[in-house]
Formats: structure tokens, C-alpha cells, sequence
């Protein structure tokens, strides 16, 4: 099939994970609409995290990715220790990334410097493998997009059918499948590798205790890379990790969120400043303290 | 949304609806556009549903029930012997831009029903008519996705429910209940099998799900009928259900109400759907 690859998508996206533009460069306009904070946590167990995301500049990155959209209001992006709040975006709120979340993350690293996957870890390319820090980053982008894109239906007002979780975590998995070739595949074979970790608690004939969102979102990711390349992620075709009476409505599914995210998203985009930022680095090496 | 507020909101939406923005203007948007035929059926295993079918005269119902929606070319609704899948109950083709309603579900639900009034109060002249509507308005639900353009984010086949669902509270309380039970007793009925790891790469929810989504918008549209039901199956999601509810009810306002000719509605709205008591079903 040939690439689904919108322009204008793969632009915004750019600017997701761009660093080099600064973020008051890339505002549409004199006024920042992003406002970013990160709140020191009270707990030293989750200090860590609280580093790792400062450090690799996921809030920064965050705001430059949203700054061609033009939001009727300010969006808060807050990085907090959550404690018994599930940091779960609430309508008219801050978009909230948890530091146990990001711990969580971290705690599911393989001990491997690289893991190997698809059959490019076999000829040697660079997609076939994931590295550490792919396998820190990727889970971490997916949430940040999650939960931006459930404020996004709110503050743009768009329509949302089916639940508004699902509705979130396809467009983040179409918006990963927008950033070229070599950050879709970290960032989208990371997260499904995560989410593998974390889905199946049962093994063999327990798996009938998934944790069902999760293994939801564990497909959906799958389903979005192989439906944007099925050259590329193929092997998720020929291995069963997708059955094969989902394939064809993978594409289905994917050619869906394209059309809403151009009916609803796209006209609030501006065009100009997403050229801007369509060029720039992404996913840049982490800066320590 | 109560039907009154749904009235009002359709007062307010009359400028639009009459002539829907955009890529509507370009097309022939009309009413009256659904068509009802009846396929025979190969097998004489189902010759007996096809004459029921014939003779209900349920489909024809549909086809008036839908006749406010302006679509941009004819809705086919088949009922038609389907084969190739013993699981298949009814599907919709963009290319034929056809429901096909299989004689298969049919024959499946008069063996399944219920012989009387189940624990959990399912009445069965009413779950069987119930079951039948509610996968009608699903596929109607897919139609409207696609003739109609309509965004969806989440996944396809949840909107699919959502509409039907949210179509069938905005009518009589009698159809609201028909409706939401009538699904609400196949997907619960369904619901009791294994579920496995992979079950979740489909594009459809659980069975469970299915019936507590449903349930959910019942409830968080009238929760005095759907009280007994959401006591037993919603719990903690109960509260969350008129927001739910509101989510749908904005889609719904946003993406579909549009194309949905107010004067037609208004005599719609008048009369009494899909009456179990009309039903003999022989």
C-alpha cells in the first residue's frame, strides 16, 4: 500500500519532538499558548523520574509540537508526582504527565544494552533495533501525546466518538507513524514493547487476564505502524502479532483517523509556522545535569 | 438529552440543517433515501425467517424510521442469507452502500431467546424485536460514518453503538427500552465465553463492554428507567455515565444532526416504533 503520509500530519509532527526551534520562536504568534511546569516531587523515590524527563526536555518538546496549533485558550502541560490521582486529563484542565508513570517506565527496562525485533535485526538496519533509551523515550511520548490529544478534543471542541480514551490513544498512535521513518519506528515499536511488558500478566492460557486497556492500546499500536508502512512493519503481519482477521482493518482504521484528524485538527494548524518546523532534529540525546 | 431538549436543539440547528455546510451543498443530500429489499434465501433451513421477515415487515419500518436523514445517495437495507461466517449477523458495505441484515442472526435469535421473563427482567417479545433494532441502528451507525462523512477518532464500531443507541433514546421511552435491553440482553448473553489475549486486537468491543456502553447511555439519558440494570452491572461507572452520555449527545449534535431534515423528524417524532406488541412474528 502505498505510504499514508500526510504532509501536513508528518509537519505537525515534526514539531513534536523538534528541539532546535525554541519554543518563543515557534509560537503562532506573540502569545505562548503552551505553559509548561515541572513540579519538583515530594518524593525522593520518584526524583529520578522527575530528572530523566527534565533532562531530556519532554515538556519543551512538547509546547514546540503544539505550538502551530492555534488553541482558543492556554494549555497548561504540568510534569507532577500524581500520588492517588490518576493524572487522567479532566475537561478545561492542565495535561498532567506522572512521575510514576515515567518510574514505571524505567522499571521496565530490559537489561540488554538493545533489543532486536522484525527482520531488520537481522540484516543489520537500523530498524530492527531499540535501544535503551528508544525503550525510555517511546513509552514516554505516547503518553504525552495521549493525554494531549484528549485536551486537544476539548479545548478544539472536537466531536468524539467511541470512548474518548480509545479516540486519544489513535490519534497518538497516528501521530507517531507522522515522524519519518526512523523516530516512528522507535518511538511506535517502542511503545508497543512496553506495553507488551506491562499487558500480559498471565501466561500461556492466562492471558485471559490482560489488563484490558492496555492490551487495546498494544494492538492499536501495532495496527497504526503496519497500516502506515506494511512493507516496513510487515513482519508484525507475518508473525501474528497482529491476527490476521485485523490486518485489512488495520488500514481501515488508520484512513479513519487521518480523515478526523484532517476534519477536525488540521484547520486549526497553522500552515506557515509547521513548515518551520517540519526540518528540525528530533528525539535529540539526553542533557545531564 | 431528553427529547424536549433534543427538540429545542433541533429548532436551533434548522438554519444549518436545511443546508449543511461544505461537501454537503456539492451533493444531492436528500430524505427518503432508505430502500428495503428482501434477498431469498438459498438454504431451506431459512426459508422460515424469510418469510417471518417478509411478513413482520420491521425493515419497511426501519426504512421510515430513517426517512428524516438526508444521505447523498440510497441506503440499501438487505436482508440476505450471508454464508460465508456462521458468526456474521449483519455488516455494511461502502461500496454497495447496503446494510446486509443476515437471516443467519435472525434464525440464531429465535433459537437463542428467551422462553420467559430472565433474571434480569429481560421480557422476551421485547429482547428479540430489541436485539434486531439495535443491530439495524448499528449498521445504520456505520452508514452515517461513512455517507456522511462523519470524524471518528475512536474505534468505528463503538461509534456504530453509540449512534444507535443515542438514536433510540431520542424517541418514545418504549423504543429507548426496547432498544437498550433488546442489545443489551445479546451482548450480556454473549458476553459469558473466554476471553484471550488476542481477542483485544479486534475491532469490535467485548460483549461485556458492548453492553455497559449501552447501558451507560441508557442510563445516563433516563436514569429512573435503566435504574434496576445499572444497579446490577454499572456501579462505579454509573456516575460517569451522564458525561458519557453528554459526549455522544455533542457528536451527535456535531456531526450528524446536520443532515437530518427537521420537518420530517417532527412527524417521525410523532408516532410510536417498533412496538413489540405489533410484532406476531410468524
Amino acid at each position: 500500500m502505498t505510504r499514508l503520509l500526510s504532509v501536513v500530519t508528518f509537519g505537525l509532527l515534526s514539531a513534536c519532538l523538534a528541539v532546535v526551534c525554541k519554543p518563543a520562536a515557534c509560537q503562532a504568534d506573540d502569545v505562548d499558548q503552551i505553559e509548561i511546569s515541572y513540579v519538583a516531587p515530594e518524593s525522593d523515590e520518584l526524583r529520578p523520574a522527575y530528572l530523566s524527563l527534565k533532562n531530556r526536555e519532554v515538556l519543551e518538546q512538547l509546547k514546540t509540537f503544539l505550538s502551530p496549533l492555534k488553541l482558543p485558550r492556554r494549555l497548561l502541560v504540568q510534569a507532577e508526582q500524581c500520588g492517588n490521582n490518576s493524572g487522567a486529563y479532566e475537561p478545561g484542565g492542565p495535561v498532567i504527565i506522572c512521575y510514576e508513570d515515567v518510574r514505571r517506565i524505567e522499571q521496565t527496562l530490559p537489561v540488554e544494552a538493545e533489543i532486536l525485533l522484525g527482520p531488520g535485526a537481522l540484516t543489520g538496519e537500523n530498524r530492527g533495533r531499540l535501544k535503551r533509551e528508544d525503550l525510555i523515550v517511546a513509552p514516554i511520548v505516547m503518553t504525552a501525546l495521549q493525554k494531549t490529544a484528549l485536551a486537544l478534543f476539548d479545548i478544539l471542541d472536537v466531536p468524539v466518538w467511541g470512548t474518548a480514551d480509545e479516540a486519544a490513544n489513535r490519534l497518538a498512535g497516528y501521530l507517531m507513524t507522522q515522524f519519518g521513518d526512523q523516530i516512528a519506528w522507535k518511538t511506535l515499536m517502542g511503545s508497543a514493547w512496553y506495553l507488551a511488558q506491562t499487558t500480559m500478566t498471565g501466561a500461556g492460557g492466562d492471558f485471559y487476564y490482560v489488563r484490558d486497556p492496555e492490551a487495546r492500546l498494544f494492538y492499536g499500536i501495532l495496527c497504526m505502524a503496519y497500516a502506515s508502512d506494511p512493507k516496513a512493519y510487515g513482519f508484525l503481519a507475518r508473525n501474528f502479532d497482529i491476527p490476521t482477521r485485523r490486518i485489512d482493518k488495520c488500514i481501515e482504521d488508520y484512513v479513519r483517523v487521518q480523515q478526523a484528524f484532517d476534519a477536525t485538527i488540521l484547520p486549526h494548524v497553522d500552515q506557515i509556522l509547521l513548515q518551520k518546523v517540519r526540518a528540525m532534529p528530533w528525539l535529540p540525546p539526553i542533557k545531564r545535569e | 438529552m431528553s427529547a424536549v431538549k433534543l427538540a429545542l436543539r433541533l429548532t436551533l440547528a434548522l438554519a444549518v440543517s436545511v443546508f449543511p455546510a461544505g461537501p454537503a451543498l456539492a451533493e444531492d443530500f436528500r430524505p427518503n433515501r432508505v430502500i428495503v429489499d428482501y434477498i431469498e434465501p438459498r438454504s431451506d433451513s431459512l426459508q422460515g425467517v424469510y418469510e417471518r421477515m417478509k411478513r413482520s415487515g420491521m425493515l419497511e419500518e426501519l426504512a421510515q424510521f430513517l426517512a428524516p436523514v438526508r444521505l447523498p445517495t440510497t441506503l440499501r437495507i438487505w436482508a440476505i442469507e450471508c454464508y460465508q461466517d456462521a458468526e456474521l449477523m449483519a455488516y455494511y458495505s461502502e461500496q454497495e452502500h447496503a446494510i446486509h441484515f443476515c437471516y443467519e442472526y435472525v434464525d440464531r435469535l429465535e433459537k437463542s431467546r428467551p422462553t420467559g421473563v430472565t433474571e434480569e427482567g429481560f421480557v422476551p417479545e421485547q429482547v428479540f424485536l430489541g436485539a434486531m433494532v439495535g443491530l439495524l441502528l448499528h449498521e445504520t451507525g456505520h452508514a452515517f460514518v461513512d455517507l456522511l462523512r462523519v470524524p471518528v477518532f475512536g474505534r468505528e464500531e463503538d461509534a456504530a453503538d453509540e449512534i444507535a443507541e443515542f438514536i433510540a433514546l431520542q424517541f418514545d421511552k418504549d423504543l429507548a427500552e426496547t432498544v437498550t435491553k433488546g442489545a443489551g440482553w445479546f451482548w450480556l448473553t454473549d458476553a459469558r465465553i473466554m476471553l484471550y489475549l488476542d481477542y483485544y486486537a479486534e475491532v469490535h468491543s467485548t460483549s461485556m463492554e458492548r453492553f455497559l456502553n449501552q447501558l451507560c447511555l441508557g442510563y445516563g439519558n433516563d436514569p429512573d428507567r435503566f435504574k434496576e440494570l445499572a444497579d446490577k452491572f454499572l456501579k462505579a461507572r454509573a456516575p460517569r455515565c451522564k458525561d458519557e452520555y453528554q459526549q455522544v449527545e455533542k457528536a451527535f449534535v456535531k456531526t450528524i444532526l446536520p443532515y437530518i431534515d427537521p420537518s420530517l423528524l417532527q412527524e417521525v417524532r410523532a408516532k410510536h416504533w417498533f412496538a413489540p406488541s405489533r410484532y406476531e412474528w410468524r
